[in-house]
């Protein structure tokens, strides 16, 4: 079967279900309800905090520490050196609650009480016994692990390491962090831009809302989104006080919360329309065949995942984000 | 060694596993925790043998209730799962290697 006949297949057993007997029509043709009027966002007044992206030099240097931590490393030694940590078990005391007890020493760090017991323990190899005296007593330890660190410090040696294009110094590090990272924060910012403007020109613009057809549309979504839940095991019907409600009841809740998903919705739909961008079912099995080969998967088992109502949501919202990030672009911080 | 972040779930676990073991009971928006911090992961990448703790005790409360925290951050030694030492407030190389000295040292 083609695809497009398996997608006609899977509509007719989706309206088949009891509960699936919507008839969506306003995606499907031009919907009655639309955004009439809309507001110039371009006369809004961006905010200069809204367009500030640079990130401090700090978040590289963390960037570089975490390298260099997981680049230390320790390894177990024969004799002791300055710097090393040696765990000794003490052998003789004339105390006896120190007899057999586990001593650890770090040679170096002259931890108070153990100054003399790290400067008597360098040069001695695991398995030999040293005395030395603290406050009085005299104790004998006998060597059994030595462990030396490997700590690796921010420096040349460990960028050359790290094998990225171009990158030797700790210089260029920092110049390649910013090729890699300069857009992404840069993005983020046109998104927060965009975002304001979506929001700012929900309020200000003129829509012209068929309520059937907005109900029609939220239930279709919920429908397709109960559906996801029951599929991977999650019973919405299921209230946190362990009663149950009907299937009906918990779809109708779910419509709800998608209401405030319908202006957004249009002003997608108006500004797609206004740059002739549809998503058609054909439109819909390309994208999803080209998926498929992405993800090495067949494009008849991914099929039977999409919704193209669904689909269309994701691809005009994303038209919409690309357009207002582009002009958003420009109250970027220079 | 890095330093562990634990949980109410697992922190018994580390603490019994664990020959000698530290904790730093931190907090969100503690200033004098994020300046130890540093001086606390320098010396747990430097010392083997002892496993360097920390726990957030904005979000383990029952943790901070348990080991009766009262200002942060505090410092909790544990011996075989033992506890033999506490300290409170901020340090740094210096004063984390005395406070280490008391929990590896005692009589």
């Amino acid at each position: 079967m083609s695809i497009i006949g398996h997608l006609q297949k899977r509509d007719q057993e989706l309206q088949n279900k009891n509960y699936r007997n919507t008839e969506l029509k306003g995606s499907i043709y031009s919907m009655k309800s639309k955004m009439i009027n809309c507001y110039d966002y371009t006369q809004l007044e961006v905010a200069e905090e809204l367009g500030r992206w640079r990130y401090p030099d700090s978040e590289i240097q963390e960037e570089l520490e975490a390298l260099a931590r997981d680049h230390s490393g320790e390894e177990e030694m024969e004799e002791v050196k300055e710097g090393d940590s040696v765990r000794c078990i003490c052998t003789e005391s004339s105390l006896e609650n120190w007899k057999g007890r586990t001593v650890l020493l770090y040679p170096g760090r002259k931890l108070p009480g153990a100054e003399e017991a790290e400067a008597a323990v360098i040069g001695k190899k695991v398995g030999e016994e040293f005395n030395y005296c603290m406050k009085s007593t005299e104790f004998t330890l006998k060597v059994e692990k030595v462990v030396r660190k490997h700590v690796m410090k921010v420096c040349d040696e460990l960028t050359a390491i790290l094998n990225l294009p171009g990158v030797q110094t700790v210089e260029d590090y920092y110049r390649w962090y910013h090729e890699q990272h300069d857009r992404e924060h840069k993005d983020k910012a046109c998104i927060v831009i965009s975002r304001y403007w979506l929001e700012e020109m929900s309020k200000r613009s003129e829509f012209q809302i068929d309520e059937e057809e907005k109900k029609a549309w939220c239930l279709h979504h919920a429908k397709v989104m109960y559906d996801a839940y029951m599929e991977s095991g999650i019973d919405v019907r299921k209230q946190p006080d362990g009663t149950m409600i009907t299937q009906e009841e918990a779809i109708e809740g779910i419509a709800q919360t998608q209401e405030r998903y319908f202006i957004p919705y249009l002003m997608y739909c108006y500004f797609c329309e206004k740059d002739n961008f549809v998503l058609t079912e054909e439109g819909l099995v390309a994208e999803v065949e080209k998926m498929a080969k992405e993800r090495g998967e067949k494009a008849e088992d991914l099929m039977k995942q999409a919704d193209i109502e669904t689909f269309r949501m994701v691809k005009y919202q994303e038209h919409t984000f690309h357009m207002l990030m582009a002009d958003a672009e420009k109250y970027l911080e220079v | 060694m890095a330093v562990i972040e634990a949980t109410s779930e697992n922190f018994d676990e580390l603490i019994q596993t664990a020959e000698y073991a530290v904790v730093d009971f931190y907090g969100d928006h503690c200033g004098a925790c994020v300046g130890t911090a540093p001086y606390y992961r320098e010396v747990a990448d430097d010392m083997a043998f002892i496993k360097f703790i920390q726990v957030n005790t904005s979000v383990h409360k029952d943790l901070a209730k348990r080991f009766r925290i009262m200002g942060i951050p505090a410092f909790r030694y544990f011996k075989n799962g033992e506890l033999v030492h506490k300290s409170t407030g901020g340090m740094d190389t210096e004063r984390i290697h005395e406070e280490l000295a008391k929990m590896l040292y005692h009589d």
